[in-house]
């Protein structure tokens, strides 16, 4: 009868490590965070509000100044900080989207770190409508240039940029979400029905932009 | 020759008579003043609470604590969190002149530990600042009784903080001061030698 106790605690603890640990804070500590974010003209874009996070922490929020400067103090974890992600605080309606994301062998403590300065481009939101006449079907395939733009930094040297990629959608009907593409570049859709393919590119000059397509 | 009013006879203590303030209760607010990592933050009213003994009906020494909430606005000063609660324990040292038969003023001094418990937004966990707390004030009595008095002040509060910053936030987080206001009622004990 001993090992019902002995089971009890088992089941309790490992309920407990399911659930997601506790933000543990350090206490009397911070660090700082600066950085710069500009447009692809190398104007600074003002008002655009970042956040720095660590896992699943936010450690931090800050907004650029007319120059497009942030600096923000951070909370710490008690660990220190082996990962830290500056992203845009919300989806910026005008510009589009980064993400720096620093690792470190060894966990740092109350120190400064220097951002890289981001380059973003003009956001357009375009809303594709497929009007299918004859009722057939049919598959598109969407090709855009994405808003993304990620870096990965290891003890601040840049590994890995993956800067607004070519990304291709397939869809067979209207999709119910608008795609988000960088100002200024095309959008080509391909059509397939019946073994024949119908190309269209749109270039994309405008903050939001409807391509109608009878097919 | 004035006439002498006989029920402050009854309040004016002896000269060396010793005085025990069981408890002095009241508002606590605390506006920052400097430019600091609270500075932007939204102070509550808060409250205060402290002993003392008066030597003399002249010379005081007390301790104290207080307390009162920041409500967290600019989170580029401060790191994100939502509010703070800023706690003082304190050993108190003044000097009380009393100017008219009811009426008295006191300088006094407070030194102790301030310790700023900051509250995370979606955590039970909270984490600390800690620094050394400062409070030069001044402060008016008014005796309704033997016992009770009412009060007033009005103070200047530094706390030096310990927290570990890189450079470009020292200034931030060297110290937070403060104008101090309150009023309070205050019980003594009264100990004839």
């Amino acid at each position: 009868m001993k090992i019902v106790p002995f089971i009890a605690f088992i089941v309790l603890m490992s309920s407990n490590s399911c659930g997601e640990e506790p933000f543990d804070a350090a206490d009397g500590r911070r660090s700082f965070v600066s950085g710069s974010i500009v447009d692809d003209s190398g104007n600074g874009i003002a008002n655009y509000d970042v956040k720095i996070t660590s896992g699943n922490e936010t450690l931090g929020l800050a907004t650029t100044n007319a120059n497009g400067s942030y600096e923000a103090a951070i909370i710490e974890p008690k660990r220190g900080i082996s990962f830290l992600r500056i992203s845009p605080y919300s989806g910026n309606a005008t510009y589009s989207s980064f993400s720096l994301n620093y690792s470190y062998e060894r966990a740092q403590l109350s120190r400064s770190y220097q951002a890289i300065p981001v380059i973003l481009k003009g956001k357009s939101v375009v809303s594709l409508v497929f009007d299918n006449a004859t009722n057939t079907p049919f598959l598109a395939f969407a090709r855009y240039t994405t808003i993304i733009c990620d870096y990965h930094i290891r003890e601040e040297i840049i590994t890995n940029e993956d800067c607004n990629p070519v990304r291709s959608l397939m869809l067979s009907s209207t999709p119910d979400f608008p795609i988000q593409v960088v100002t200024g570049t095309t959008v080509s859709i391909e059509i397939r029905r019946n073994n024949t393919s119908i190309f269209y590119d749109y270039l994309i000059d405008e903050a939001t932009y409807e391509i109608l397509l009878t097919i | 020759m004035a006439q002498q009013d006989t029920n402050s006879q009854i309040i004016k203590p002896k000269a060396d008579n010793l005085r025990f303030m069981l408890f002095e209760v009241g508002t606590y607010t605390a506006v920052p003043i400097n430019n600091s990592f609270i500075s932007e933050s939204d102070s509550n009213l808060g409250f205060d609470i402290n002993s003392s003994l008066i030597i003399s009906d002249t010379y005081i020494i007390g301790l104290g604590y207080n307390q009162f909430k920041l409500k967290n606005h600019d989170y580029s000063r401060t790191g994100f969190f939502e509010q703070t609660r800023t706690t003082a324990f304190y050993l108190q040292l003044g000097y009380k002149h009393r100017f008219k038969e009811k009426w008295a003023a006191t300088a006094s001094y407070g030194i102790g530990q301030a310790i700023y418990t900051h509250e995370l937004f979606d955590s039970t966990e909270n984490f600390t600042d800690k620094g050394m707390y400062n409070h030069l004030s001044m402060k008016l009595h008014y005796s309704i009784s033997k016992n009770i008095d009412l009060n007033a002040h009005v103070g200047y509060r530094i706390d030096f903080l310990d927290t570990d910053v890189p450079p470009q936030l020292s200034k931030l987080y060297d110290n937070v001061s403060y104008l101090t206001t309150g009023l309070s009622i205050s019980i003594f004990l009264e100990k004839n030698n």
